[in-house]
């Protein structure tokens, strides 16, 4: 229990209950709302409000900082306690005119608008096409400048917080040097594959387009190995706005993403504290032939008591 | 329930921003149509673009999906 720092912040007087708290669960998801601290107690002399902070350090690493949005009690005296991070606070609507904007200067303008602490904001050095949204959430906004920038630039970016400043990382700087699996700290796993959903091995692109010769365009792509193998998956889209030869780019883009078996693995382990949503690691399991491939964590729950302890899921 | 659905097609609607006519005056980078939001040229279209003023009121007709507004006329 030594590895525990548990500290609370109740009316600008700050107290250490790490001898009190009974369970400590953390979760996070990659660009999914915000990250989630649940924990409980046993003490009645200490009453936390919603709006207190809370600092949860492990193993001398930072794990968590964010506010208790929610507390509960019952009568055998244990207090449960969820607390979220700063993005919490990005889920608030606004209308956005984007204009000239990438994913990094909008999360710098959601920063200083809503007053979010800010930390590495790396940059997405993708320009966005100008847009109104109108009535959106800022996460959703940047969410989907996330997923534009992945489109057209084939980098995929994470915006979390981490202890305390919300951050944009490149996933590519997530990399841990970690191998879990059968032989090393995984107990458990769960995998499955399938065509089932987001498998898609023809593209069609409808191009409503703007005045000129290309309205009207239709834009197939599709690989013949793979319809031979699965049947034919067909994916349709109404480009607004765009010509044909940015429908045949992203037509050749989605199909990369879309005709690939989607793989899904679930893993419980001990637990790393460096493993969050959007880090990968060395993935090695015998009875599905995998070794040492990158995965990517999608979503992962740590749990601290009474051992350091993770589920996460990943995608491959 | 019936709550629920209501207020998941209540948000969907939303989102999915339906057309719809708008107000606005022109200035100078787009058209403003409320204190907050100023529509930039870019995503004006119509024949009246290149004749309204600044300082003109315009009704504007919003696309589907919320990303092109077409100048109806001007109002005055």
């Amino acid at each position: 229990m030594t590895k525990i720092e548990f500290l609370v912040s109740v009316n600008n007087k700050t107290w250490e209950i790490s001898e009190l708290v009974k369970s400590i669960e953390f979760s996070d998801k990659l660009n999914d709302g915000c990250s989630k601290l649940e924990f409980s107690y046993v003490d009645d002399n200490l009453k936390l409000e919603n709006g207190s902070g809370v600092m949860f350090r492990y193993d001398s690493k930072n794990i968590f900082s964010g506010i208790v949005f929610k507390h509960g009690h019952n009568k055998k005296g244990e207090i449960t306690v969820t607390a979220y991070d700063q993005l919490r606070y990005a889920k608030a609507k606004d209308n956005v005119v984007v204009q000239k904007d990438t994913a990094t200067t909008l999360t710098k303008r959601m920063c200083n608008y809503l007053g979010i602490p800010s930390g590495t904001l790396t940059d997405t050095a993708y320009v966005l096409a100008t847009t109104v949204q109108e009535d959106k959430t800022w996460l959703d906004i940047i969410y989907s400048a996330i997923s534009d920038t992945l489109l057209y630039r084939e980098k995929w970016f994470c915006l979390r917080d981490e202890f305390g400043k919300v951050t944009l990382r490149d996933i590519n700087d997530l990399k841990l040097d970690l191998v879990l699996g059968d032989k090393s700290l995984c107990y458990d796993f769960d995998y499955e594959k399938s065509i089932d959903e987001e498998f898609y091995n023809r593209i069609k692109i409808y191009v409503k387009g703007k005045d000129d010769a290309t309205v009207g365009t239709t834009i197939v792509k599709d690989s013949e190995a793979s319809i031979k193998n699965y049947g034919l998956l067909q994916y349709f889209e109404i480009m607004e706005n765009k010509n044909a030869s940015q429908a045949k780019s992203k037509a050749a883009v989605l199909l990369g993403l879309y005709n690939q078996e989607t793989e899904t693995l679930s893993l419980d382990c001990l637990g790393d504290t460096r493993v969050r949503a959007g880090t990968s690691f060395y993935g090695t399991i015998e009875d599905i032939k995998m070794e040492n491939k990158r995965l990517k964590v999608v979503s992962v729950t740590h749990k601290y008591i009474p051992i350091h302890t993770m589920s996460l899921e990943v995608s491959l | 329930m019936i709550n629920e659905i209501k207020s998941i097609v209540q948000n969907y609607l939303n989102n999915a921003k339906l057309t719809e006519f708008l107000t606005g005056s022109v200035v100078l980078d787009g058209i403003k149509i409320s204190e907050k939001l100023t529509i930039p040229n870019e995503l004006i279209v119509g024949n009246l673009k290149s004749t309204a003023i600044i300082g003109d009121n315009v009704r504007l007709l919003r696309n589907h999906g919320g990303q092109t507004y077409y100048i109806l006329e001007v109002i005055n």
